[in-house]
């Protein structure tokens, strides 16, 4: 692993952001980490590196409070934008509320803060920046519309940004996860999927600061993503058939 | 509603460029309401009197899709057989330049408003057993120098594509992606049009062919490089 001096990472109270501050930790990185929750998970590096931010970064005011925060401290070496929110379910049956939340968190704050971080010269030299997308930007996600559709735009927002922000010393990596085992992906999976096939955050975590090490563009994590991508790119209105039997006309319920 | 025409058409952005073409046009054919931000009088000039005009700065998505419900049941429709969002801004510049208000603004009108309104007129739409067009971009692709436009963009695409799955059989969703076009928006984007400007097409030659793509069934379409070709023989052979 590089050898980072001071990452930021988003969504941190569990999952693969949980999973990836622990990474960090292990190897002496100090961490500033936002959540909207308290973390409560433990590490034993924790009270030496552990910055925790508690803030919903829905709110519009979140960018800035996280500029003024970090003005104060080490300029980051890493920042990985992993917090993310879905809506599933029929279109029409999902709140407008959840809709306008999916596309604040997932899109608008990623570039937000990625372009104020710049604007402020709050990255390092040589500095890695990683976004969180998703393996539906591969494929049409009937079902999850607004998700898709945020993931799609701060995947393009990440290629558009690419050659910019490297001219500035700054790497940007896209992530591709596919279904990862985390409360997330089980609270809008459809009933009866099977979880067993759900890669866990630990290895996702792993692969994601692996990569980014490498100063790589863009990681589909594991043997199923990269399939995914090929399928995509070769038959995409197939695959997006494949996603509305497989996911869409299972959906049981509407999650938000 | 004037007697004899067909269908309703809802239309926003149709008070400048490629929007206004697209009005010109379907005012022949069409019903039409615009959603726009200009003051009532200033659409009626440039189009007619013969429209129905909602007025609302669709920057506020949440508020504005509320004034446009109001305004479609102070009309009485409760069927529409076309929506078309063509309203887009954008900016022009390095991505490390774009400020919080400026990525802000791309998507409230880009992305957050269209999903929006697209949710508050389903059933409008399926009523008339009508069709959703999204206006998208050549940028959706990707875009150095207008990283959060071209972000919006690929968004759009990306919900019209699950939408477009997800609605099949009931409600038709099409992305049309305009190429380079001289309108107003590249002077407000701040881009400064050099030579290249010989390879934009005219908004009415855009107009033209998204009226085309708006005929056919494809669930996607980009218009680019060969109509440019086909608008220039044109010109020469009416020379
Ligand atoms: N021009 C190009 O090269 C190009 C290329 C690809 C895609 N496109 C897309 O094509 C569409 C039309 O673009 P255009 O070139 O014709 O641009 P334009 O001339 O600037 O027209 C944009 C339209 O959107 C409306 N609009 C913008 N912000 C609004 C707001 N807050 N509330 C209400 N209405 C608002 C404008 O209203 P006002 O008249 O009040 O400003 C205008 O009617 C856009 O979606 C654009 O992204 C354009």
């Amino acid at each position: 692993m590089k050898n980072w001096k001071h990452a930021l990472v988003t969504g941190t109270g569990q999952g693969i952001g949980k999973a990836l501050c622990q990474r960090l930790l292990d190897h002496d990185v100090k961490v500033t980490s936002i959540d909207r929750d308290p973390i409560i998970w433990t590490h034993s590096n924790q009270d030496k590196l552990l910055n925790h931010i508690e803030l919903d970064l829905i709110n519009s005011n979140s960018v800035n409070e996280i500029i003024s925060e970090l003005s104060s401290r080490k300029k980051l070496d890493l920042v990985i934008h992993n917090a993310g929110i879905s809506a599933t379910g029929k279109f029409e049956e999902i709140d407008p509320t959840a809709y306008e939340n999916v596309l604040k968190l997932n899109t608008l704050f990623p570039m937000q803060l990625s372009a104020s971080l710049m604007q402020n010269g709050l990255f390092a030299k040589n500095a890695n920046l990683a976004f969180v997308s998703s393996l539906s930007h591969t494929t049409g996600y009937p079902g999850a519309s607004v998700y898709g559709a945020s993931k799609d735009a701060i995947a393009i927002y990440a290629k558009s940004v690419r050659k910019p922000f490297a001219a500035q010393g700054v790497s940007v990596l896209s992530v591709f996860p596919g279904p990862v085992r985390t409360d997330h992906a089980q609270r809008h999976a459809p009933k009866g999927a099977d979880a067993s096939k759900r890669m866990p955050p630990e290895e996702l975590a792993s692969r994601i600061l692996k990569a980014a090490s490498a100063n790589k563009k863009v990681l589909y994590p594991g043997a199923a993503a990269q399939s995914a991508r090929i399928l995509g790119k070769i038959a995409p209105n197939l695959m997006t058939n494949m996603m509305r039997k497989i996911i869409y006309d299972k959906l049981d319920r509407p999650v938000w | 509603m004037i007697k004899g025409k067909k269908s309703l058409t809802l239309i926003t952005g149709a008070t400048s460029g490629i929007g206004l073409e697209l009005a010109r046009r379907l005012i022949n054919t069409d019903d039409l309401v615009v959603i726009g931000r200009k003051e009532a009088h200033e659409v009626y000039a440039m189009l007619s009197d013969n429209i129905q005009y909602i007025q609302t700065d669709i920057a506020n998505p949440v508020q504005a899709v509320d004034v446009v419900i109001a305004g479609l049941e102070k009309l009485d429709i409760q069927a529409i057989d076309r929506v078309i969002h063509c309203a887009g801004v954008g900016v022009y510049t390095s991505p490390d330049q774009e400020t919080s208000e400026q990525i802000g603004h791309n998507v409230s009108v880009n992305l957050l408003f269209p999903v929006l309104l697209t949710k508050a007129l389903a059933s409008h739409v399926e009523t008339a057993k009508g069709k959703v067009v999204l206006i998208g971009s050549v940028a959706h692709k990707g875009s150095p120098n207008m990283a959060s436009y071209a972000a919006s963009k690929a968004g759009l695409a990306g919900f019209a594509r699950s939408l477009e799955a997800e609605w099949r059989d009931r409600i038709d969703v099409q992305v049309i992606h305009p190429g380079p076009t001289l309108t107003p928006m590249l002077e407000k984007a701040g881009y400064k049009v050099g030579k290249e400007g010989r390879f934009f097409l005219s908004p009415e030659a855009m107009a033209e062919e998204i009226i085309k793509v708006m005929a056919t069934n494809k669930k996607s379409a980009t218009i680019f490089i060969g109509a440019k070709i086909k608008s220039l023989f044109r010109r020469k052979q009416s020379a």
